[in-house]
C-alpha cells in the first residue's frame, strides 16, 4: 500500500480531465452546498452534548435536519 | 486503548423482506461469502416488528434522543407486499411514542413501484429511495433479473412514478462501476431530479480487492472525481451527491456524515427479518458469520449491541484504525474508509482501506476545489465563503 503522501495532488496528475481554473471564482453548486453545510455546523454547535453520528450508506436521509 | 462513551444508536434498519425480485451480481446479501439469508424469513412478522420498535422507543428514552430514523430495507422491501408492510408500519408507530420524531424511509430496486405503493407510503410518511447504477448500458451490467433480463426499463418506471410525488422522493443510489462514464452516468441520475444522489464503492476487501485496470493509479477517485467536476459545472440541477457534499462538510468541521466516510461513529443498528440484530450487515461481504452478534429484540436491547466486542470499533474512534491511517492528515475526512474495505485475512481490520488512494485523491481534489472557489485554505478546514 503506497504512502498517503506519495500520491500526487489533482494538480500534477496528468490524468485528470479538468484542469482547475486560473482564478478564483464562486460557484452557483457550492453556494447551494454551503448553505447546507452551514445547517449542519449550526446544528452541531447548537447540540454539543450529542453524538453526531454517521449515517447508514443505504440511507439518503441526513440524521441532521435539512 | 481508551474508551469513549458509546454513541447511542439513532438509525434503525428493518429488514422487512429477505429475498429479491432482481439478481444484483454485486448484493452483499445474496452474492455473498455469508449466504445467512438463506435460513432467515422471507419477511418480516408484526411480533417482530413490534418488539424491534419497543427496542427503539427504550433505547431512545434511555438517551433522550429528540428523534430516531427507521429505514425500512432487504432485500427487496416491496416484496411484503402493502398490506403487510402497513401492518408492520402500524406496529412502529403503536410502539414508537408519538412525541419522538420518528422518520421512515425505504430503499427499494424501484421495478415494483406503484400509484398504490405510493399511496401507502403518504399515508405513513415514508420517502423512497431508489437503487439504479445509471443508464440501461451501466445499469444492466450488474442489476439483471433472475432470468438475466434487464431491470432497468421497471426501474426508470417507478422512479418517474415517484417523481409525481417528489415528497417522498428521497434521492437515487448508484454503485460505481469504472466501466461508465462517470459524467454520463451522473447526468443520467440528475435529469431525475432526485433531492439526492449518492455513489457507493463496490464491496471489496484485500482478500477480495476491486477491479481495476491499473493497480497504481487511484481509478475510483479519478471517477468520483469527474462527478464532482460535472456536478459543479451543472447550475440547473439542485441535488445534493452525498458522498461529495460530505467531503465538503467534513472538510469543514461537521462531524456527522455517511457512515462510509469521516470518524463519527456508525449510528446505525440492523434488525433482521427474525429479529435478530446486526451492526454492520455490509461485513456479509467479508465473510461467513462476520456481522452476526448473536443478539436478538426479544431477549436484548440495544445497548447490548453498542457493548459487544464486534462493535467496539464504535467506541474507539481513530485509535481503532490502521497506524498509517491514524497519522494521516485527512482522517477526519476519510475516516479510515467504510469498514468492511479494510478486512484482510491477515490483519482483520487494521489496515487503510482498499480505497486509500482514491479516497486520499478525491478528498485533496475536492479540497483544491473549495480553495480555488474560495472556501478557505486547502490544507486546513475550508470555510463556507
Amino acid at each position: 500500500m503506497t504512502s498517503p503522501t506519495s500520491v500526487p495532488t489533482p494538480r500534477d496528475i496528468a490524468l485528470s480531465t479538468r484542469s482547475i481554473p486560473d482564478s478564483t471564482t464562486r460557484n452557483a453548486v457550492l453556494d447551494q452546498v454551503a448553505e447546507r453545510v452551514r445547517r449542519r455546523l449550526t446544528t452541531e454547535q447548537d447540540t454539543p452534548d450529542r453524538f453526531h453520528a454517521g449515517t447508514h450508506a443505504a440511507s439518503l436521509t441526513w440524521s441532521c435536519p435539512a | 486503548m481508551p474508551r469513549e462513551a458509546a454513541a447511542p444508536f439513532t438509525s434503525y434498519v428493518l429488514k422487512v423482506a429477505n429475498r429479491c425480485n432482481i439478481d444484483c451480481d454485486y448484493c452483499y446479501v445474496f452474492r455473498s461469502a455469508d449466504q445467512a439469508w438463506r435460513n432467515l424469513p422471507a419477511r418480516m412478522d408484526v411480533v417482530v416488528a413490534r418488539a424491534a420498535a419497543r427496542r427503539i422507543a427504550e433505547h431512545a428514552s434511555r438517551h433522550a434522543l429528540p428523534a430516531v430514523h427507521v429505514v425500512l430495507h432487504g432485500g427487496e422491501p416491496l416484496l411484503a407486499g402493502p398490506r403487510h408492510l402497513a401492518r408492520l408500519l402500524d406496529a412502529v408507530r403503536e410502539e414508537i411514542p408519538h412525541t419522538l420524531t420518528t422518520r421512515l424511509e425505504l430503499q427499494t430496486n424501484g421495478t415494483l413501484l406503484s400509484e398504490a405503493w405510493l399511496d401507502l407510503f403518504e399515508r405513513y410518511e415514508v420517502t423512497v429511495g431508489v437503487s439504479i447504477d445509471g443508464p440501461p448500458s451501466a445499469n444492466d451490467r450488474h442489476r439483471l433479473t433472475h432470468s438475466a433480463r434487464s431491470s432497468t426499463a421497471s426501474a426508470v418506471r417507478g422512479i418517474r412514478l415517484l417523481r409525481t410525488r417528489p415528497h417522498l422522493f428521497a434521492g437515487l443510489l448508484a454503485v460505481v462501476d469504472l466501466a461508465n462514464d462517470p459524467v454520463e452516468v451522473h447526468d443520467y441520475l440528475a435529469a431525475f431530479e432526485p433531492p439526492s444522489i449518492d455513489f457507493g464503492l463496490p464491496h471489496a476487501t484485500y482478500d477480495a480487492p476491486p477491479p481495476r485496470g491499473n493497480p497504481d493509479v487511484p481509478e475510483y477517485g479519478l471517477w468520483l472525481s469527474r462527478v464532482y467536476d460535472t456536478w459543479l459545472s451543472r447550475p440547473g440541477h439542485r441535488h445534493s451527491v452525498r458522498m461529495l457534499e460530505d467531503i465538503v462538510a467534513l472538510s469543514s468541521g461537521v462531524r456527522g456524515s455517511v457512515e462510509t466516510l469521516g470518524l463519527a461513529p456508525p449510528a446505525t443498528v440492523v434488525i433482521e427479518s427474525d429479529g435478530t440484530i446486526e451492526g454492520v450487515d455490509t461485513l456479509r461481504s467479508v465473510g461467513e458469520g462476520a456481522s452476526w452478534l448473536g443478539l436478538d429484540v426479544f431477549q436484548h436491547s440495544f445497548d447490548s449491541a453498542s457493548d459487544h466486542p464486534k462493535l467496539q470499533h464504535r467506541l474507539h474512534g481513530r485509535e481503532a484504525l490502521a497506524e498509517q491511517c491514524q497519522s494521516c492528515s485527512l482522517v477526519e475526512v476519510c475516516g479510515g474508509g467504510y469498514l468492511p474495505h479494510r478486512f484482510s485475512t491477515a490483519n482483520g481490520y487494521r489496515n487503510p482501506s482498499v480505497y486509500c488512494a482514491d479516497l486520499e485523491y478525491l478528498i485533496r481534489h475536492v479540497r483544491a476545489s473549495l480553495h480555488h472557489h474560495g472556501w478557505g485554505s486547502e490544507q486546513t478546514t475550508a470555510t463556507p465563503p
